[in-house]
């Protein structure tokens, strides 16, 4: 009797590990931003087809996943919220208010939110369990790129009105460095080690690679491009090539970590700015704001292997995987 | 008792406080104008910045000049005559001064190597809308340097900052005003003596200045910002215009006459 209660409870057990699995199993989806069309377009990433447009609320801009999966965030700027959208129902479960103006975010390992509030001249940090403001952090004019370092101890925020990025520490939020870049820098991304954190400034046109610990500038580049203006940026898997959204260059410029040198420039679609690498590295996908679709990047091949039509200027992109 | 406060008064005004590094921005001009308003609007964002750089940015006086010893953290800003421009750059030869309104006539403007023109002169800005009312013969739109209702580059951000504080809508002088102490700024973030920088032709011209207009502005050889114009009919921004297709305009002799050599 006793034996058959031991085994029922395992198989409930297994029953619940089958389906937390499941329930929380990386779809592949991908979650696009329509900055003009109030939307979302999830995407399927193996059939590169548009399968389901959310409607989310005014002027969607920066999107994230959960550490866990199980939710897509979504800030609204307009709406002055973010929207919490089920990845597997493809539904928004619910919205907290978080300041005025939210753009750009990033998730941190731990669950809350790092959101720059470009009107309050702030960045936020929010639990989204809850929707409670964690703390606020002063930064400069018009912040706008987050990126949170691998390891959690810091945060990153562009000021782009200011020429700032600001290296903030985690949790004390205090600034650890000011550092004055080129002009209106846009986004930020961190190296997989924490060390480094490379800069896009969008009107000079420059890259800009920062080391973390003593906030000093260690090389700069620039895209030599009059109409590259750079916003989103990332780094590939193994650490190697950087990954730069060219504006209205309509390329993706891929860079040579060490020396900022530029190995290739991918034609995509017009005024390219959000930017989303799968998560082993093969898969890039592009936002080409002015043709209103997405494209997806072979990044073995460093080609555009398909284009994915949208909602109205989509901004941001994400990857559920 | 009185000295003491003058040698505290003089200590503050010349080297700083503990809070940074003073840097001193003179307005010539009337304090009921547009041109005010976005001197104010610039000191007030260039302070959001210097707080983080332990830069303040202060209004002086001209009495205050003889006091300030840091003539390389000072500029003036103009919106006074073509004429006045040239007495001040004659009178102050190593502070820049910052035209910020067009040249009322058409007749040439003085050049001198530490005079910086915000705005184009008023016969580029008579050309840029000739050119236009020709191209749109039934348009009468009007060549401005600025909009209140222009939102792209995140000039709809600088529209509301300066709405909510200048409860006006910002207009040519005021966008002017303030993109001289922006590029004060941007360039004092960046340099110990950014006056000095400022009278420095390679900076100039190199500057890669962000004035919410979606492209790098830097200055010419004749020490005049480059930047597109926005074309407004009727209230209406109807088109921009280039610097390229700008600079087809500009007459191949120069456009301003040299100052005495005092310079």
């Amino acid at each position: 009797m006793q034996i058959n209660k031991k085994i029922s409870r395992q198989l409930q057990l297994l029953v619940l590990v089958f389906l937390y699995n499941n329930a929380f199993a990386d779809t592949g989806r991908v979650f696009v931003t329509n900055e003009r069309g109030d939307s979302v377009s999830v995407l399927d990433g193996n059939t590169n087809q548009v399968i389901s447009t959310i409607a989310v609320g005014k002027r969607p801009r920066g999107v994230g996943i959960s550490p866990d999966g199980t939710e897509v965030y979504v800030a609204v700027s307009i709406d002055n919220l973010i929207a919490v959208i089920d990845p597997i129902k493809l539904e928004v479960i619910r919205t907290f208010s978080c300041g005025d103006d939210p753009e750009a975010f990033a998730v941190h390992p731990n669950g809350n939110i790092y959101i720059s509030n470009e009107e309050d001249a702030i960045a936020s940090v929010y639990d989204p369990s809850n929707g409670k403001l964690i703390d606020t952090i002063e930064v400069g004019l018009e912040p706008e790129g987050v990126a949170i370092s691998p390891d959690g101890t810091k945060v990153a925020v562009t000021s782009e009105s200011t020429n700032l990025l600001h290296i903030i520490e985690i949790p004390s939020h205090n600034i650890l460095h000011n550092v004055v870049v080129g002009a209106r820098p846009r986004s930020a991304a961190f190296s997989s080690d924490s060390k480094t954190v490379y800069v896009t400034s969008e009107i000079s046109g420059e890259i800009i690679k920062i080391n973390v610990d003593s906030g000093e500038i260690s090389q700069k580049v620039s895209l030599g491009d009059a109409r590259a203006k750079p916003k989103d940026i990332l780094v590939n898997k193994d650490g190697s090539k950087l990954y730069v959204a060219g504006g209205r260059s309509n390329k993706i410029f891929v860079l040579d970590e060490k020396e900022l040198k530029i190995l290739n420039s991918i034609p995509v679609g017009k005024r390219v700015w959000g930017l989303a690498l799968s998560k082993d590295g093969t898969v890039l996908y592009t936002t080409d704001g002015v043709d209103h679709q997405v494209s997806v990047i072979d990044t073995t091949l460093e080609e555009v292997s398909a284009t994915i039509p949208v909602g109205k200027f989509p901004w941001g992109v994400a990857i559920h995987d | 008792m009185l000295k003491s406060f003058t040698v505290i008064c003089l200590m503050v005004l010349t080297t700083g406080t503990a809070l940074g590094k003073e840097l001193h921005i003179v307005f010539d001009g009337s304090k009921e104008t547009d041109a005010w308003l976005g001197l104010q609007q610039g000191i007030e964002e260039a302070n959001t910045q210097g707080k983080f750089l332990n830069l303040k940015y202060i209004i002086a006086n001209f009495n205050d000049l003889a006091s300030i010893q840091d003539k390389a953290s000072t500029i003036i800003v103009s919106a006074r005559s073509a004429l006045r421009n040239s007495e001040l750059a004659t009178k102050y030869p190593n502070i820049p001064v910052f035209a910020v309104l067009p040249s009322s006539s058409a007749q040439s403007r003085p050049c001198a190597k530490n005079i910086l023109y915000i705005s184009p002169s008023s016969q580029i800005m008579n050309k840029v809308t000739t050119l236009w009312r020709a191209e749109h013969p039934n348009g009468n739109g009007r060549a401005q340097l600025w909009h209140y209702t222009f939102r792209k580059y995140a000039a709809a951000q600088l529209n509301k900052r300066f709405k909510k504080t200048a409860e006006k809508p910002m207009s040519d002088d005021s966008w002017s005003a303030w993109a001289a102490v922006k590029l004060f700024s941007d360039v004092a973030a960046k340099n110990a003596n950014p006056s000095t920088q400022l009278l420095n032709p390679k900076e100039t011209s190199t500057l890669a200045f962000d004035g919410q207009k979606g492209v790098d502005l830097n200055f010419n050889s004749e020490l005049e910002l480059l930047q597109p114009l926005l074309i407004v009919d009727n209230g209406i921004i109807v088109s921009e215009i280039s610097i390229q297709k700008i600079n087809t305009l500009r007459d191949a002799n120069s456009n301003c006459r040299t100052l005495a050599a005092k310079n």
